[in-house]
């Protein structure tokens, strides 16, 4: 994923990470990978969204079952340190076999009370009976640990008689104390020599399983993020993607999570992308104010999560898998580097440019060039959407320089102020002074719409100029220029 | 005997004036006496604010190790633990990490000597005092409390308190005698009044430092130092409250003094143990007419004395505790006198 974590907090990626409930520090660990499928990878990538499907439907089915898994998931500590030091052959202490106890009981839960939930085909937790067994030999089912006495008569005899010396301290007086707290020193020595014993025993059963506790570490980080995944799934629409081996997307009512949750605060609904994308070159254009960036974003978000082993935002997603994702965002800036804006983009680009010769990715440009001056900046956008046309590489470039369109290339508008009465809006904006912009953006229609032929960047542009109110005489002289 | 003072709570901490004042040694009496007596509540132990025992180490002074005996819940560290040589029952790993390890809770399965230690945050002690109650509702919390100038140091979170003292705070009685009672006269600062009670309580959620006069005016604290002359340049003769949370230390009200005329007004702070001042700033506090108010009042219910130092530096046992005595009339228990059999 060649996105730095500011691009992925823009496009809202970040934000669906944020909302993933993950509880054990298997399930993170598994999150922190933020593994990548490639292209090749497609039955992988199949087989973990088809499982992130299933908990989706078990959820809706019955989320009881599912909420008692993740009750089991808070007891959940990791103990992978502990289990490869028995397998070194070390000996365990009190607090790492009370832990692992704690792991063995939560296994044995989690299998009794997904025996009736449909789970993933190869999923399996491995049972721990014996290592549990082994823990509670009195069989009391407590959750607690301790070297009990039933390990051995030898520590039930030493301890009968610390008992015993630990009371006739406590009758004698002060000054008798000190000769037979040394000889309880010595009783305590020989309670840790065995005790010892007893551990390393423990630690050898423990051992045996260890292949089985990696396992289940695995196993249990796969569940969590399978039922984080789902849970997600379910507060937004979301869908099955369907996998292709050509590379091409089609995405109908795609959303973000952190859009709808942003324009929610507000009162206003997020308006859904329909969108399709095949090799070679798309451009989107629309008035400035118009969601451009948030229709690539979108875009963009449902693209990764899918390559990430989620289910997208949308309610219904075909696409191929890619070898890389570029984006190159609406203000980019490589503060760090010291270059300026357009000679970061520039460095971006040139290293990008290589590996389309060798691999097949999705680029998102959004308004490239921009900075630059108009002349040159719509020859290198042009040059760009013309090297990209008839290739197996999808390029998508949101721009609002006109002229760049040329037949091959797939035109996509923003529908803006299609279908707005003009002299009722501005009559309205007339009242509203501070609050214009709101209700100019409430008026937008954001959606995207397929252009055929040669239909020429929208003049949106001065409508909105003339709509919030500037100089009438300033408008008409612009007009004429062009 | 001890145990009498402290029948009436439900937890308490005793509190250090110094390294050695003798904490253990009272916590060992009391354990002594709860056994002795028959208490009933099963004691639970943590300590909080200490930043482990390698100090200790350093001076080289004997330090008493805590007898308990079976039944008492212990919540220790998990480098401390292997210091502690009686059966433990593990029960739970908290998760709240110290430079000396996780807090790990057990239960003695028989008696034996422990090595306490807890967590240093709020947060922290919260949880522990939590765990304790889960595993057993009745038990009675019970703290070795070191008391620390940093500001995000826990409370303590007890409703009552002893505070130790003795010989190693100073070579000099008279300002041992005069330190002591400092923090018993601040033990004594009443709950704030009612009318002010939820207000104050509640903006003390939000900022750590709160003006309320003509308006109520928050102040976003980063450095106490600095917080101090942003708080003096918004008091005027209208403000006639100051609500700080966290420590409040001598250089803090000394810059606030400064900067702002602060007779008559009052002060809030979450409860006594927040205000670490000296006794002469305490005496200037008292001529200023100052109020100090607690949000939840601490109830101090013994003065131990240990007038022993590891210094070599001895007092006179009797002419000490008739030093306090002629100044507090709180009960006072010579940790190397009274003996609990």
């Amino acid at each position: 994923m060649l996105l730095s974590i500011k691009e992925r907090r823009d496009i809202g990626l970040e934000y669906v990470f944020e909302k993933l409930q993950i509880m054990t520090p298997y399930g993170e660990k598994r999150q922190g990978l933020k593994r990548i499928y490639r292209p090749e990878e497609k039955s992988e990538l199949q087989k973990e969204l088809e499982a992130v499907q299933l908990f989706a439907k078990e959820l809706s089915a019955k989320a009881y079952p599912l909420h008692e898994l993740q009750y089991e998931f808070c007891r959940v500590k990791e103990i992978s340190g502990s289990i490869t030091r028995a397998q070194r052959g070390a000996t365990l202490d009190e607090v790492e076999l009370f832990e692992i106890k704690t792991f063995s009981r939560v296994i044995s839960e989690l299998r009794r009370k997904s025996e009736n939930l449909k789970l993933p085909k190869d999923f399996e937790l491995k049972s721990l009976e014996e290592v549990t067994m082994a823990l509670d030999p009195d069989g009391s089912g407590l959750l607690t640990f301790y070297i009990y006495d039933s390990y051995s008569e030898n520590l039930k005899e030493l301890r009968r008689k610390k008992k015993a010396m630990e009371e006739e301290i406590y009758r004698q007086k002060e000054e008798k104390r000190e000769e037979l707290f040394s000889q309880r020193a010595a009783l305590v020595v020989e309670e840790e020599q065995e005790e010892r014993r007893i551990r390393g025993d423990l630690s050898r059963i423990i051992a045996t399983y260890s292949k089985d506790f990696f396992h289940n570490m695995q196993a249990i980080g796969q569940l969590d993020h399978w039922i984080a995944k789902a849970k997600l799934a379910r507060q937004y629409p979301s869908c099955m993607p369907k996998l292709l081996d050509e590379k091409s997307i089609k995405l109908i009512e795609a959303t973000s999570p952190m859009m709808i949750d942003l324009l929610r605060r507000d009162m206003v609904e997020f308006q859904s992308l329909d969108i399709e994308l095949r090799g070679g070159t798309t451009v989107v254009t629309g008035a400035n104010m118009g969601g451009k960036s948030v229709s690539l974003k979108t875009l963009l978000l449902n693209v990764l999560l899918v390559h990430l082993g989620m289910l997208p935002f949308a309610k219904e997603a075909s696409l191929g898998l890619f070898d890389f994702i570029f984006y190159l965002g609406d203000d980019y800036e490589d503060v760090k580097s010291g270059l300026s804006s357009f000679g970061a983009e520039v460095l971006k680009l040139r290293d990008i440019l290589k590996r389309t010769k060798k691999e097949k990715g999705l680029l998102v440009l959004d308004e490239p060039a921009r900075g630059t001056n108009p002349k040159e900046g719509r020859a290198i956008v042009k040059g760009f959407s013309q090297y990209f046309l008839g290739g197996e590489n999808i390029l998508l470039l949101a721009t609002h320089f006109d002229q760049i369109l040329e037949p091959g290339m797939v035109h996509y508008q923003i529908r803006g102020f299609e279908g707005v009465d003009f002299e009722k809006l501005k009559d309205k904006l007339q009242f509203k002074g501070e609050k214009s912009l709101d209700l100019l953006r409430s008026q937008m229609d954001y959606r995207l719409e397929l252009v055929s032929g040669g239909a020429e960047v929208p003049k949106d542009a001065l409508r909105i100029c003339a709509l919030l109110g500037l100089d009438r005489e300033l408008i008409e002289t612009i007009n004429q220029l062009l | 005997m001890l145990i009498d003072r402290i029948r009436h709570l439900r937890s308490l901490a005793i509190i250090g004036m110094d390294k050695n004042a003798g904490k253990t040694t009272v916590l060992n009496h009391l354990i002594q006496e709860a056994k002795a007596v028959g208490f009933t509540p099963t004691l639970a132990l943590t300590s909080i604010g200490r930043d482990g025992e390698e100090k200790d180490l350093v001076t080289s002074s004997i330090k008493p190790k805590i007898y308990v005996y079976p039944g008492t819940l212990v919540a220790t560290t998990r480098d401390l633990l292997n210091r502690c040589d009686l059966t433990k029952e593990i029960l739970e790993t908290t998760g709240i990490n110290t430079p000396t390890g996780e807090v790990i809770l057990f239960r003695a399965k028989s008696a034996g000597f422990v090595e306490i230690a807890g967590p240093s945050n709020v947060g922290g002690a919260q949880r522990v005092k939590e765990s304790f109650l889960a595993i057993d509702p009745g038990c009675f919390y019970l703290v070795d409390g070191a008391l620390s100038r940093k500001s995000t140091a826990g409370h303590f979170l007890t409703d009552g308190a002893i505070l130790a003292t003795g010989a190693s705070s100073s070579s000099s009685m008279a300002k041992v005698v005069d330190k002591t009672i400092t923090m018993v006269e601040i033990f004594k600062s009443p709950r704030l009044e009612e009318e002010h009670y939820e207000k104050v309580k509640a903006s003390l959620e939000e900022a750590r430092l709160v003006i309320f006069g003509g308006k109520i005016t928050p102040i976003p604290v980063e450095l106490a130092f600095t917080a101090a002359r942003e708080a003096a340049e918004i008091i005027d003769k209208d403000s006639y409250l100051i609500a700080i949370k966290g420590v409040v230390t001598d250089s803090f009200l000394n810059s606030l003094m400064s900067g702002a005329d602060i007779k008559g007004k009052t002060l809030v702070i979450e409860d006594a143990t927040r205000l670490l001042i000296g006794a002469e700033l305490w005496r200037k506090i008292k001529s200023l007419e100052m109020k100090i108010r607690v949000l939840q009042k601490i109830d101090l219910v013994a003065l131990t004395i240990n007038p022993f130092s590891p210094r070599g530096l001895h007092f006179d046992s009797q002419s000490f505790e008739a030093a306090l005595s002629r100044r507090t009339d709180l009960f006072i228990y010579d940790v190397g006198r009274d003996y609990a059999t």
